[in-house]
């Protein structure tokens, strides 16, 4: 467990009060029946029944004896309890969940279906049945509600150790044959260590609650032994005459109770990790947002001086900073980048879906002509609905499973268009079939899960197609398919390009396959367009060394098998370490002393052709360093 | 540990591997041969779902095996838990995602030592082991998650070298990877490889990365190997019209900008449904040649063309193998990058 984030969440107030009230609770414990033992069990049965009075907290029982005093003193046998019970389900819970990662399939079966059985019988019920079967009293209580606890705590590890064994670190610690036992203790166990322990400090507020409930009925700790509940259940006789008897050691099991379960969040939240602390942005550009002239009309998008911050504890996150570039109407642009490069937190921040706490920031953002700020809230989503439709990786995820694919498919003109149902779906029927869907009728009433991956990319597409798209952007929408359904998807996205007018801005990490659909790439590193050019230009051999070493990294059908691939050296660099100048300087074979100091702007090499390079490379065959 | 060498490393004979029981059971490896040459590179290529990952995983002992053999030097794995025991030194696994395949809550050091000690060798080698893939010594004390994905899979090589496996099985190593560093990946494991004459079983969907690597070639559709021969044959007249349709698809700088058109060689239809496989061949009902398009060619329907395979060129599981137009030569390279 990382130790600062364990100081930080004990200092939040939940965390104090728990790890003030579990010590005092501790010391209590262990002074309670030394300071208190022998006054607890003196008898006085003159002042017995007595009020609450200066020598008498909380009055006198019916012999006489101090309540207040047995109160503290009953501090260590009910923790003592709780303790116990916690440790039996612990101890047997665990082992037997754990084992899960190791059976065999037979005996996992066997075992799983155990633990279903003994967590579908109620709690309660065990507890009451153990104990009438050991005997009442404490050993009987204990035992009780430890046993009752022990499915709950088998299938939390089960489930827990179920999913480490599908990794492949567990499957390569079995190819290389380490034996079961290291495996469970060295690859399962720590990595579900923290969740367990966590179930563990909160089950020890609930078997306290638990024991002194057994104890309150007359089913746990008996005479001449006490418990808070069990001085609890004897004050409550008398509680007309003397609530506090009662009221004493009921407000300290509340408050044990309590403290264990706040210790319990407490560590899940160190285990889950606390989100940063959103600051407000200062100074953001955009002060003459508005300012610019008449909005051309075959502009889809412009985007001037775009900037993503995460705000963080050590400064500012800039995935993306001051991006600029347009987008026309009817054209196809790609934007290419690595992980990091900020390829996606683009996309993200023009459809508005930047993840908390992530802020958006521009000179200028407008979209169909309009700026984005002056756009009110509900008519920006009518028009991003509309008109913008969004492709992502993963077709299996951005389509609901729980309803037919037409429906889905209808819902978007049904609310955005105030089509009627009927209306709408021979709508979506009409798309599917634009998108090559063979039997639109009967497809539009299947569910997603009985599309095929290509099937249900297209049916995403077709999505897009139920409004007016003006701008279609695609972020690595052939990338969770197989190779032989890429071609399909890209030249889909080519027909509704042509044959709609609408724009296609498609996100890729592949060069290639972002050279087959798009007429112009914008080349991002680190954050920013390093390279804005035209696909023909591309391949006679681009400006930028990155985009040069991007090409020669990628091995196609005509690489040169005797010879190693070019790479790139190095990696690319963390976003809390950006260098001074040029981000990819560290990595540049060109890379001199200005490249060091000074960022190059994105400036225009010829034409349209923009570079952000202080030694552009002339096009034809390039030369680029094998650094391998 | 001499034992019979023979001028394969691993070959695997009628291997079934089954999934699942009753209507739901899905036969995810029908019966398949399969040589990985010694001291060389076997690629096998596949689509997901074709069975290519569940191969790798019964050769390991991931996977149980309905029926067949898989001969690790002669030996048989399938045969008991001794000879899979023995397997442990001479096969290792490289998997696909470097962020799934370390333990989080162990330093690379531990990670290292953890599979030199199978070995019983002692840990003064994890330095070399991380020279060796091109780490700094110091990466010995971090923890996976201060690492790149590059070099958690360096990592994941170095524990597979550190045991001296005589076969490496490589599934999908550089796919979860950015393409820069995708190419350091690929040299390194090729330059491992030529140096200590590794047998490697190289798993990729990425038919150019295949290409780049493998000294032969098989080609895996719906559970069954439909085409296997040496990579300069394979490439230059693929025999099966699958492995076409792979070829065509790998994505190529398109000769005129975005202008990436239709090809003959896309695959017709929709996907079959793997837990009712075509009957005849597998491949026919989305076969461009085969008799979805072809009226005479009916034979594909009903008669499996697995049977005679082997007296085919390339082995290949096509009754028309060898009828196959010759892909043109490959274009004059676009690649910016090589000199000639």
């Amino acid at each position: 467990m990382n130790g600062g984030r364990l100081r930080r969440a004990l200092a939040t107030p939940t965390g104090i009060a728990a790890a003030l009230v579990i010590v005092a609770m501790v010391v209590l414990a262990i002074i309670g029946p030394l300071v208190w033992g022998n006054q607890a069990a003196a008898i006085n049965v003159p002042d017995a029944l007595k009020g609450p009075s200066g020598a008498h907290l909380f009055g006198t029982d019916q012999i006489g004896r101090d309540i207040f005093a047995r109160t503290m003193a009953a501090t260590r046998l009910s923790l003592e309890l709780a303790l116990l019970s916690t440790l039996i389900a612990v101890g047997i819970g665990i082992p037997i969940g754990i084992t899960q990662a190791v059976l065999g399939p037979r005996l996992r079966r066997l075992v799983a279906g155990v633990i279903s059985a003994a967590v579908a019988f109620p709690g309660l019920l065990l507890a009451l049945f153990v104990n009438t079967i050991i005997g009442i009293g404490a050993t009987g209580a204990v035992l009780g509600i430890g046993i009752a606890m022990i499915p709950g705590f088998a299938r939390l590890a089960q489930t827990l150790s179920a999913s480490i064994a599908g990794l492949d670190y567990v499957a390569a610690a079995r190819i290389l044959g380490i034996s079961r036992i290291r495996i469970l203790f060295f690859h399962v166990l720590p990595n579900i260590a923290e969740p367990l322990t966590l179930t563990g400090t909160m089950s020890v507020g609930w078997s306290l609650l638990g024991i002194s409930a057994l104890s309150f009925l007359g089913l746990g700790v008996r005479p001449p032994s006490y418990d808070w509940g069990a001085l609890l259940g004897s004050g409550l006789q008398y509680v007309y005459e003397n609530p506090l008897a009662s009221l004493g050691p009921g407000a300290l099991i509340v408050l044990a109770g309590l403290a264990f379960n706040l210790a319990g969040e407490t560590l899940a939240r160190v285990q889950g990790g606390t989100p940063p602390i959103a600051r407000p942005l200062v100074g953001a550009a955009g002060l003459e947002a508005g300012a610019i002239g008449q909005p051309d009309p075959d502009l889809v998008l412009e985007v001037d001086d775009l900037t993503v911050r995460f705000p963080a504890a050590a400064g500012d996150l800039t995935p993306v900073r001051g991006l600029t570039f347009t987008v026309r109407s009817g054209e196809r642009i790609g934007i290419v980048g690595e992980s990091g490069s900020g390829k996606s937190m683009t996309v993200l921040a023009l459809s508005q879906l930047l993840p908390y706490p992530g802020r958006a920031s521009w000179k200028s953002l407008r979209y169909l002509g309009r700026d984005l700020r002056s756009v009110p809230a509900p008519e920006l989503r009518r028009l991003l609905g509309t008109s913008m439709a969004l492709v992502f990786q993963d077709p299996a995820s951005s389509l609901n499973p729980a309803l037919r694919v037409g429906r889905q498919l209808a819902e978007v003109v049904q609310v955005h268009a105030g089509l009627r149902r009927r209306a709408a779906m021979e709508l979506a029927v009409a798309r599917l079939r634009d998108v090559h869907i063979a039997r639109p009728e009967l497809r539009a009433q299947q569910y997603p899960h009985e599309f095929s991956g290509g099937m249900r990319q297209r049916a995403m597409i077709a999505t897009g197609l139920m409004g007016q798209p003006r701008l279609v952007i695609a972020d690595e929408p052939t990338t969770a398919l197989d190779v032989t359904v890429q071609r399909q998807i890209l030249l889909l996205l080519r027909q509704v390009n042509e044959d709609s007018g609408a724009a296609v801005v498609m996100i890729s990490h592949d060069v290639s396959v972002v050279t087959m659909l798009c007429q112009r790439v914008l080349v991002m590193y680190a954050g920013r367009i390093v390279e804005d050019i035209g696909t023909e230009r591309l391949l006679a051999g681009p400006a930028h060394p990155y985009t040069r070493a991007l090409l020669a990294s990628v091995p196609d059908m005509s690489t040169d098998r005797g010879r190693p691939l070019a790479t790139i050296a190095g990696r690319p660099p963390a976003l809390d370490a950006l260098p001074a100048g040029c981000a990819f300087a560290p990595r540049c074979p060109l890379a001199d002393e200005r490249c060091r100091a000074a960022d190059p702007p994105l400036e225009p090499l010829d034409g349209d052709h923009l570079v952000a390079c202080w030694h552009p490379q002339p096009a034809g065959r390039p030369t680029v360093p094998a650094s391998a | 540990m001499s034992r019979a060498e023979g001028v394969n490393i691993l070959e695997i004979r009628g291997l079934v591997v089954r999934f699942g029981t009753g209507r739901k059971s899905l036969v995810a490896v029908d019966g398949i041969d399969l040589d990985v040459p010694r001291g060389g590179i076997l690629g096998l290529v596949g689509e997901s779902g074709s069975g290519k990952s569940t191969v790798a995983r019964a050769v390991v002992g991931l996977a149980r095996t309905a029926g067949g053999q898989i001969l690790l030097n002669g030996t048989d794995l399938t045969a008991g838990a001794a000879e899979r025991k023995a397997s442990r030194r001479t096969v290792q696994m490289i998997f696909q995602d470097p962020y799934a395949s370390l333990n989080p809550r162990m330093r690379v050091s531990a990670i290292i030592a953890e599979a030199l000690r199978m070995r019983g060798t002692g840990t003064d080698r994890i330095p070399g082991l991380l020279e060796e893939v091109g780490l700094d010594a110091a990466t010995a004390s971090r923890y996976p998650r201060e690492l790149s994905g590059g070099q958690r899979q360096r990592v994941a090589i170095a524990r597979a070298l550190a045991v001296e496996p005589e076969l490496i099985i490589a599934d999908e190593i550089t796919s979860s990877l950015d393409v820069s560093v995708q190419a350091q990946v690929l040299n390194l494991l090729r330059d491992i490889q030529r140096r200590s004459s590794l047998s490697v079983l190289f798993i990729a969907h990425n038919v150019a990365v295949v290409r780049y690597l493998s000294d032969a070639v098989a080609v895996m559709h719906m559970g069954r190997i439909v085409e296997a021969a040496p990579a300069g044959d394979f490439f230059a007249a693929p025999q099966h019209p699958y492995s076409r349709t792979l070829l065509d698809a790998v994505p190529q700088m398109a000769d005129v900008a975005g202008a990436a058109g239709a090809s003959a060689w896309t695959p017709v239809g929709e996907p079959s449904d793997p837990h009712e496989p075509p009957a005849g061949c597998r491949f026919h009902p989305r076969c461009p040649v085969g008799p979805a398009v072809a009226e005479d060619r009916d034979i594909c329907r009903t008669l499996d063309p697995g049977a005679d395979a082997a007296t085919r060129p390339h082995r290949a599981a096509c009754h028309f193998a060898g009828m196959l137009p010759a892909p043109p030569p490959a274009a004059i390279s676009v690649t910016p990058g090589q000199e000639r």
